[in-house]
């Protein structure tokens, strides 16, 4: 894989435009494309006009696309672990696992940890492609799945010394007590300790994410904003958000270039200043539609520089 | 004076046992602090304190009896807490 391209934006400010301009042009110029939508409001059939379908569908030539189903990630996320609770918690056979997923699946921050979930997938099952695509949902929820992996580390740090200090403690009640004072299968080393394998596999886990999420040569992420007030205020933030994770942008696209004139409107020079030294890319409002061959034409330009 | 020896020597192994003891009974209620509150940590969401993302709680809750055992048999005691002090202090 030579690059994952984030498509990142106030919500309709034209993503996923240039989410399939951007895809359209790489895999017109050969290269293997997966294009994703990760928004739970996804519209990348709508776009390409073609119907709309569960899975991964090529689209074109050397070109796959899929909407990531939510829903279907957090039962798959919530099933496994129930199923892991039913192999383990075997006296516990009379509690309604099932009727758990219900509750849990309106836990707060679910949606962040689904969606990172089915974006670990996504790298990993499609990996061999040259490049993948993602077509994020509206700020809020794509800068809480950008920093689920940094505040991850940061509990796991924590969770980690808590129970080192446990397993401590544990091992010195039992070389004074004997091996029976703990009861059968309670670890005292953290190679035996079932909870501190998995937050080292947590960790792990997070750790490429945030690592992939920082590296400015294997990421780029793609600010997609209009001239608008409100989008170029909400991109200030992102902006600055993305600084405080030390994640970098890569390019600026200011998209429905002349669609707002007059007061409201923020001027080129004034975006230009105010996000440099990252470039920005001016793309014209075309009004209607676009078929293909105009989504290839919107893209023209800025996706040679990406490759 | 073999006889008082070993009769000095078995009072003090008795306050060593004691001694060490003691010591393991402060350490034991120290861990089974530590193994509650490690739950209650994990899963403060429910009594309405910040708690870790639900990506990590989730995955550790297949491994957790122990922990949830602990923590819920202290709350069913919260309403006796000075038994529970008393019981610290060895009263």
């Amino acid at each position: 894989m030579r690059r994952v391209f984030f498509l990142l934006g106030k919500g309709g400010v034209g993503k996923t435009t240039s989410a399939a301009s951007l895809a359209l042009n790489l895999s017109r110029k050969g290269f293997s494309v997966f294009w994703a939508s990760i928004d739970p409001a996804h519209n990348l059939w709508d776009v390409l006009g073609m119907e709309e379908e569960g899975g991964v569908k090529r689209v074109e030539g050397r070109l796959w696309a899929q909407e990531v189903d939510l829903e279907a990630y957090i039962r798959r996320f919530l099933g496994e672990t129930t199923q892991r609770m039913k192999e383990l918690y075997r006296h516990l056979q009379i509690l309604n696992l099932e009727g758990m997923l219900d509750v849990l699946r309106y836990s707060p921050g679910m949606e962040e940890s689904a969606l990172l979930f089915a974006l670990k997938e996504i790298l990993e099952v499609h990996g061999d492609k040259d490049y993948l695509v993602i077509d994020t949902p509206p700020t809020g929820l794509t800068l809480k799945i950008f920093s689920l992996p940094f505040s991850i580390l940061l509990w796991i740090d924590q969770l980690k010394k808590w129970r080192e200090r446990i397993l401590d403690r544990r091992a010195v009640v039992r070389s004074i007590k004997g091996e029976k004072a703990l009861g059968e299968g309670v670890a005292c080393e953290k190679g035996e300790d079932s909870i501190y394998r998995e937050l080292e596999r947590q960790e792990r886990e997070a750790g490429v994410m945030a690592e992939l999420l920082r590296d400015g040569d294997r990421v780029a992420n793609i600010l997609v904003m209009n001239q608008d007030r409100l989008s170029f205020m909400e991109s200030q933030r992102i902006k600055v958000f993305l600084e405080r994770m030390e994640i970098p942008i890569h390019l600026i696209l200011l998209n429905k270039f002349g669609l707002v004139r007059g007061r409201e409107g923020v001027e080129e020079g004034r975006v230009r200043e105010t996000f440099s030294p990252v470039p920005v890319r001016v793309l014209p409002f075309v009004e209607g539609a676009l078929g293909k061959e105009e989504l290839l034409l919107l893209g023209r330009d800025w996706v040679e520089e990406l490759v | 004076m073999s006889d008082r020896w070993s009769r000095l020597l078995g009072v003090l192994k008795a306050f060593s046992q004691g001694f060490r003891e003691r010591a393991v009974d402060t350490i034991e209620k120290e861990l089974s602090e530590m193994e509650g509150s490690f739950a209650l940590l994990l899963y403060s969401s429910l009594v309405g304190l910040p708690s870790p993302p639900p990506l990590v709680g989730l995955s550790l809750l297949p491994y957790m009896e122990r922990e949830i055992s602990i923590m819920l048999a202290k709350s069913r005691h919260l309403d006796d807490i000075w038994a529970l002090w008393a019981d610290l202090a060895d009263l």
